[in-house]
């Protein structure tokens, strides 16, 4: 197994895994959260919610963290040493976006995943003068881990660009990919925005998103062997 | 000298400077907590028990060595392996040193915590009244947990990649420096799921940290070797 395969080997396995990671981290935060999506929005609401969510909670941002962020950084460089040749300049643009999505989603996960369930245990322990302040914390805290706009705009600039470029390899994938793209944009400028029926796509576009990567995962194991052959031969004159 | 011999020179001037820093780091934040290795291991008992007078500015230059030397200047040196030893392995030395570099990134904000938000908290927790303790407490585990059992962990997966990816690689062109790096990558990746996991004999692996700063000065100076060898062999070549 040469290099190049070994590399596409890796990216499709990312893929395929994150996937179920993905879903499976989705559906529990949405058991800590009794599948009440509001909460997400209610600091109040969220902190009191107890010991055995906080438990759900960070299980279920730590699989977010390798399912929607770290497992996508070897599909990211994958794509872009694939799609590459048809457009160096705009697939390294959107390569930056979409490494972007990564560096900022990363750490507002984690935050997440750490330091609200440690309040939410103490919360449930806390006499009442104190959970006034830990409230006041956690809203703090909170804000800073949501950094849900600028994070998704540029994974939605990311799936736009790549999604047409994707296009002239596979058209059924790359128009799904450019669709996902335009509604994460949407989600992103409608969190800035405070528009609420924007907003509203977030869920849709994440409960997708696992399903994209699974197909993006079958497609790079399938192999990309004639594009290959097509951008050797190119890159070889 | 041609920009190809200063980007190799900066790279390996970097490498041994980030070792030597980083050693001085260990040391320093081990003079800080007078060599108590519990509040390293539970900080929440350095809360509690507050720092030596003077040791609050030597704990705070040892996290800003340790940025320096376990983050910062080891950017030069990841982007100098990606240069030589990208042309035979593309894709993958991207893939790695991408990891690689996100690595640092969750690094420098895991090392900032500690430096800029534990000394305050730490002078404040003797003043403050006890309902007021127990709430420092929190944010205290809170913001802790925060920078070691999510920061480090992740920030460990990724460089433990990094380094053994890039050591498989590198064993080609040399043997024994590629081999270690390979084993320390191993043993930090293993180290990384040890702390995301809780799986304490996983996470003692990080010992091998210990390491790294020797493993740093070993590369640095065969990058600056190398440097010496190769220029005669590309300056004719770019010069045609």
């Amino acid at each position: 197994m040469n290099n190049e395969t070994f590399f596409r080997r890796i990216a499709a396995i990312s893929a395929i895994i994150s996937a179920p990671l993905a879903v499976a981290g989705l559906v529990i935060v949405s058991l800590a959260v009794d599948f009440n999506f509001e909460l997400m929005s209610d600091q109040a609401g969220l902190i009191a919610l107890g010991a055995q969510s906080a438990e759900f909670f960070q299980v279920g941002e730590f699989l977010t963290v390798f399912g929607y962020h770290l497992l996508l950084i070897p599909v990211i460089l994958y794509l872009w040493h694939w799609l590459r040749p048809h457009d160096p300049n705009l697939v390294n643009l959107y390569t930056v976006f979409g490494l972007g999505f990564i560096f900022i989603g990363v750490p507002g996960v984690i935050m997440r995943a750490n330091v609200l369930p440690e309040m939410m245990r103490a919360y449930a322990e806390a006499p009442s003068a104190q959970r006034e302040v830990l409230e006041v914390v956690f809203k703090i805290l909170t804000d800073m881990a949501f950094t849900g706009g600028i994070e998704v705009i540029l994974l939605g600039i990311w799936w736009l660009g790549i999604g047409l470029v994707l296009c002239r390899e596979r058209r059924l994938l790359g128009i799904v990919t450019t669709v996902l793209g335009i509604a994460a944009l949407g989600v992103g400028v409608g969190a800035i925005f405070h528009i609420e029926p924007l907003i509203m796509l977030e869920g849709i576009v994440f409960l997708l998103s696992p399903f994209w990567t699974l197909w993006l995962g079958i497609v790079i194991w399938q192999g990309t062997e004639k594009s290959e052959q097509r951008v050797e031969a190119a890159t070889a004159v | 000298m041609n920009s190809d011999a200063l980007f190799k020179q900066i790279a390996a001037f970097s490498i041994i400077v980030a070792g030597v820093l980083s050693l001085a780091a260990n040391v320093i934040l081990l003079l800080a907590v007078d060599f108590n290795f519990e509040f390293l291991e539970n900080p929440e008992e350095l809360l509690v028990a507050g720092f030596e007078p003077g040791a609050v500015e030597l704990f705070r230059w040892g996290q800003v060595l340790g940025i320096l030397g376990w983050c910062l200047l080891l950017i030069p040196v990841m982007l100098y392996l990606w240069y030589w030893l990208g042309p035979r392995n593309s894709g993958l030395m991207t893939l790695y040193t991408v990891l690689g570099l996100t690595s640092i990134v969750l690094c420098v904000i895991e090392s900032t915590i500690p430096a800029s938000i534990w000394p305050p908290m730490i002078a404040a927790y003797p003043q403050a009244a006890d309902v007021q303790r127990e709430v420092l407490q929190v944010i205290f585990s809170a913001v802790t947990d925060f920078a070691f059992e999510g920061m480090y962990a992740l920030s460990s997966i990724l460089f433990g990649l990094w380094s053994l990816g890039v050591g498989l690689v590198l064993r080609v062109e040399r043997r024994i420096l590629g081999i270690a790096t390979a084993i320390m990558g191993a043993a930090i990746l293993g180290a990384g799921f040890g702390w995301l996991l809780r799986v304490d004999p996983l996470a003692r692996l990080e010992l091998f940290y210990f390491f790294q700063p020797f493993w740093a000065i070993w590369l640095g100076i065969v990058i600056w070797g190398r440097g010496e060898q190769s220029e005669p062999e590309i300056e004719p070549a770019t010069a045609v």
